[in-house]
């Protein structure tokens, strides 16, 4: 009788200390977790009108540049530029360009694929190419206005996150599903 | 594989034997009543507020233009669960001061301060007074007008001293020293916050440990105390002893369940009284908010401190008080011990306790006359205690001898 209720004590002293421990282990991890401003951070909104033709906006999607690109629509018949970089396909295996289409106005990540610097963005073009290109300053990048490698060190095309144009706006966001971007590529 | 963990270590460190020294075969006596589980109580409070101090301490910004922001937006709302570890933390200062308090009745009305238990008691005071002065530095930092009030009344008080009836310079010079010292300069700012948080965060709590440390080392060198004041020979008296473990640790366990139960009670439905609306203002140094009183466990004092008219005669009254608690082993020399024994010891410990009591109530109302004098008498009720002891003590010491030197 005595060790019988013994045990039970032992027991049910163990059973609550291990829930009560588990219970402290879940807040105590919960206060690691990102904060509420920096899941605000996951999703970007621009009003399209509010992105000139031939112009970039840049603006921050977690953490780091989003480039905002708004192209002309006639930019492939104006316009010439080099070969693309062999092999330079981004994570679908494609080029950016295959994946945007016909969209005019779309979202890049604007990092460079090669060492993280933030390309410029060169609407005049330049004597090497003569069309409108993002060229990285730190080791001469270069990009099509898509994003797609045409010359320079960077092995694969810019990022290109999530999105869709609903009503006037272009909306970026890891969890976009039905979009004309997918999935970050 | 536990076995064989266990198997390895005890091979290094003799594990078994350890554990069976400090639990199975560690006795202590069986007669131990339900008072003797606030000293463990006390020591799960303070694991509690180191745990939840750390988390707060990754989030809380010690400077004064942030100080209030970073508790109040950042911990309470930003940070998941950030609330819940305050709750914790604030509830727990008053938790672990209201068990220390009960700790300390409890030794005194058994006379745990007595050989060969004097240094347990001092350490003990020791831990008491580190306590508090953990508790004015932690007050201090949420930046709030009750946390900045609060500190300014505090800091003025070793001013009192230059109220001395003599040597009124050399007084009011340690006084003011202290005070602005305390405080880094004539107002309450950066400096201020910045050494109260360095002070709370690390100096005091190390200090804490290392003392709490001590203090368990004492209490198993020199044995638990006893209900009935007689001192157990536990290699004779095998009847009067049990193994800690299982007995103490499954009683003491159980206590620990339905302690943390109340207190998460509070933390989670109650906490107005350890988070009061004042204090979700920011510090304003122009304007005084119109209730401003010290905590709880500090009211006692402060009456002593209000009551007595001269403010010098105040602040010597209740650090003399301080004091004659650490002196206690040497005024009560008395061979007799616990108070079930000493009849006119616990006549004089209730009158001590309820005059306690009486000045903490008093703390809480307005300074009027009547409560000013109540506050006196109450004051000489304590005092009172402690001048009793020596003399209850020759009275005893000549009751022994009658009985043939038996304590």
């Amino acid at each position: 009788m005595e060790a019988s209720r013994r045990d039970f004590l032992g027991v049910a002293l163990g059973g609550l200390g291990a829930i009560g421990a588990l219970g402290a282990l879940y807040p105590i991890v919960k206060t690691l977790e990102p904060s509420a401003a920096s899941s605000m951070e996951g999703r970007v909104e621009m009003k399209l009108s509010e992105v000139p033709e031939l112009g970039v906006r840049v603006t921050s999607w977690r953490g780091k540049p989003l480039f905002i690109v708004h192209l002309p629509e006639d930019i492939e018949q104006r316009f010439q530029y080099p070969s693309l970089k062999a092999g330079a396909k981004n994570s679908a295996g494609k080029t950016n360009k295959e994946i945007i289409g016909s969209h005019r106005i779309f979202a890049l990540e604007g990092v460079c694929t090669h060492l993280g610097c933030i390309p410029l963005w060169k609407p005049e073009g330049s004597d090497a190419v003569k069309a409108p290109y993002f060229h990285c300053p730190c080791h001469g990048g270069l990009y099509t206005p898509w994003g797609d490698v045409i010359g320079g060190p960077p092995p694969r095309p810019l990022y290109v996150p999530p999105q869709k144009i609903e009503g006037d706006k272009l909306i970026v966001d890891m969890a976009i599903k039905d979009g004309f971007v997918k999935e970050r590529v | 594989m536990v076995q064989k963990l266990i198997d390895w270590l005890d091979e290094r460190v003799k594990i078994r034997e350890l554990y069976a020294s400090q639990m199975t075969e560690y006795k202590v006596p069986k007669n131990l009543t339900f008072p003797y589980v606030f000293g463990v109580l006390a020591l799960i409070t303070f694991a509690l507020q180191v745990i939840s101090g750390i988390i707060l301490l990754m989030y809380y910004k010690p400077v004064i233009a942030h100080a209030f922001d970073s508790a109040n937006y950042t911990i309470m709302k930003e940070i998941s669960f950030g609330w819940l570890f305050r709750h914790i933390h604030a509830a727990g200062a008053n938790f672990f001061l209201a068990i220390v308090y009960l700790h300390m009745f409890t030794g005194i009305y058994y006379n745990a301060y007595k050989k060969p238990r004097e240094l347990v008691w001092i350490v003990g005071w020791v831990i008491y007074f580190v306590l508090l002065t953990t508790a004015l530095t932690g007050y201090l930092l949420p930046w709030g007008q009750l946390s900045y009030w609060g500190t300014v009344v505090t800091t003025e008080i070793p001013a009192s001293l230059a109220d001395a009836p003599f040597l009124k310079s050399i007084f009011a010079a340690i006084g003011e020293t202290i005070s602005f010292w305390m405080k880094g300069g004539y107002k309450l700012e950066d400096l201020a916050l910045g050494r109260f948080f360095g002070l709370h965060v690390l100096f005091l709590p190390l200090v804490l440990m290392a003392l709490i440390g001590i203090h368990l080392f004492l209490v198993r060198a020199a044995g638990i105390s006893n209900p009935d004041g007689y001192e157990i020979d536990k290699k004779k008296d095998t009847d009067k002893v049990v193994p800690f473990h299982p007995y103490v640790t499954l009683k003491e366990g159980a206590v620990a369940m339905w302690y943390l139960a109340i207190f998460f009670f509070f933390v989670f439905f109650n906490m107005s009284h350890f988070l009061p609306a004042d204090n979700f203002e920011p510090a304003d140094p122009l304007k005084t908010p119109p209730h401003i009183a010290p905590e709880w466990y500090l009211l006692g004092f402060y009456e002593v401190f209000r009551s007595i008219p001269s403010k010098f005669w105040g602040f010597i009254a209740f650090n003399l008080i301080l004091v004659l608690l650490l002196l206690l082993p040497f005024l009560d020399f008395s061979p007799i011990k616990s108070a079930r024994r000493r009849p006119l010891f616990f006549i004089m410990f209730i009158v001590f306790m309820f005059s306690s009591m009486a000045l903490t109530i008093l703390g809480t109302m307005a300074p009027t006359p009547t409560n000013a004098k109540l506050g006196m008498f109450f004051t000489a009720l304590v005092f009172l205690f402690f001048l009793s002891l020596p003399i209850i003590s020759f009275i005893e010491m000549g009751w022994s001898k009658i009985k043939g030197g038996q304590t």
